[in-house]
């Protein structure tokens, strides 16, 4: 088990999952912060008049770096790579546990 | 020859004899395979394999190949075995990924060497998935039902902890249908001043088709825990969790998302600490 920081959206996550099989990540689409950023970056133009909560309701804003694992976990029967320039991913220092045990 | 007897399924031929309690299905030189597909999936080739026994108790692989239709009309295809007895048969999909039931297929019996020829059995018949095959003799999940009359497998998942100001997604595993039995996440606001209104996004991979208003909305500083599980209703805090209103009995496919989408979230709000009940089967 390994604890990961994907380099696309940046989230954490452990690659094997508690029931030992192995957990696929995929990007989340962009929070109404992130396009808020993006729309004043000018890398995002929204139609006129509309607010970022609007366009948020409407479509869903992807990563142009997406990743997705379970791309990756189809290939043999036609799946792409995760993505054109996968950004990969970070290894990161494991979490502290959810569950303390205590006592003598 | 102690270990040998005339297998039942047989006939008497020129004295031949079978192993015994072995399965096999006699087959005159008159009689043929028959793979019957129904196939909406594109990009499929089936392949027919198994073993034959003949009546030299000489036994030979054979392996034959289909390119159904996607018409979801039946694609038939002959195969003559010659004479002796059939002893395994299966078949797979060796190209493209058809799912659930868009590719069934029935492996039969013909008298006649010709697609116009009787049916005299069926010895298999099921979807074809990635990780399904129809088999004679028959397999578990070979027995003619869908995957999903198989017992489901029940999964908690941590999801991952998006980043500050970003929001967390989960997306059923590829090959795989989800039945969400609960959620739980918390949102930790900012200092920065605004009132945040999460939602819950269901969708397809592109398009959204079911959304959970927010139970309640928190303002700067505060920590929410939200759960959602099948048919519950909204309640803006119930020992300090918000509940979503959540359907009962979605079963999500491949790639389908349950994810946040928190109206007026700061850069700095975090989700974390986000967990999912799911029941799974194969797709």
């Amino acid at each position: 088990m390994a604890r990961v920081m994907c380099n696309a959206c940046r989230g954490t996550y452990e690659t094997v999952l508690r029931d030992g099989r192995p957990y696929f990540h995929a990007c989340a689409p962009l929070s109404a912060a992130e396009l808020e950023l993006l729309t004043a970056a000018r890398v995002v133009t929204l139609p006129p008049g509309e607010s970022i909560e609007d366009a948020m309701q409407q479509r869903t804003y992807e990563r142009s770096n997406k990743r997705d694992e379970n791309i990756r976990a189809t290939k043999a029967t036609g799946g792409r790579a995760t993505g054109a320039d996968d950004a990969g991913v970070t290894p990161l220092a494991d979490a502290a546990p959810g569950v303390v045990v205590v006592g003598p | 020859m102690d270990s040998y007897a005339e297998n039942a399924s047989g006939p008497a031929v020129s004295g031949l004899l079978l192993p015994r309690g072995e399965p096999s299905w006699y087959v005159s030189g008159e009689d043929a395979l028959v793979l019957d597909a129904f196939n909406t999936a594109t990009g499929v080739t089936l392949t027919l394999c198994g073993r034959f026994r003949n009546l030299n108790g000489l036994i030979t692989p054979f392996v034959f190949t289909q390119t159904p239709t996607t018409d979801s009309v039946r694609t038939r295809t002959v195969f003559p075995l010659g004479e002796g007895w059939l002893l395994n048969a299966s078949v797979f999909n060796s190209a493209g990924t058809p799912t659930g039931t868009q590719c069934v297929a029935l492996v039969r019996v013909a008298r006649g060497l010709t697609s116009a020829g009787t049916i005299v059995g069926t010895l298999a018949q099921g979807p074809i998935t990635a990780s399904q095959d129809v088999t004679y003799p028959p397999t578990v999940a070979s027995t003619g039902m869908s995957s999903l009359a198989t017992g489901a497998t029940i999964r908690s998942i941590t999801v991952t902890t998006p980043a500050a100001g970003a929001e967390f997604s989960q997306t059923v595993d590829a090959a795989k249908r989800w039945r969400i039995q609960s959620l739980r996440a918390k949102l930790q606001a900012s200092a920065a001043v605004a009132t945040r209104s999460p939602q819950l996004f269901i969708d397809d991979g592109a398009n959204v088709f079911y959304v959970a208003e927010w139970p309640a909305q928190i303002t700067a500083g505060s920590g929410q825990f939200y759960i959602a599980a099948s048919g519950t209703q909204k309640a803006a805090n119930v020992t300090d969790h918000a509940v979503y209103t959540f359907p009962i009995g979605l079963i999500l496919a491949p790639g389908s998302r349950i994810r946040s989408n928190t109206l007026s979230i700061q850069a700095a709000d975090q989700w974390s600490l986000i967990q999912l009940l799911v029941e799974e089967w194969g797709n």
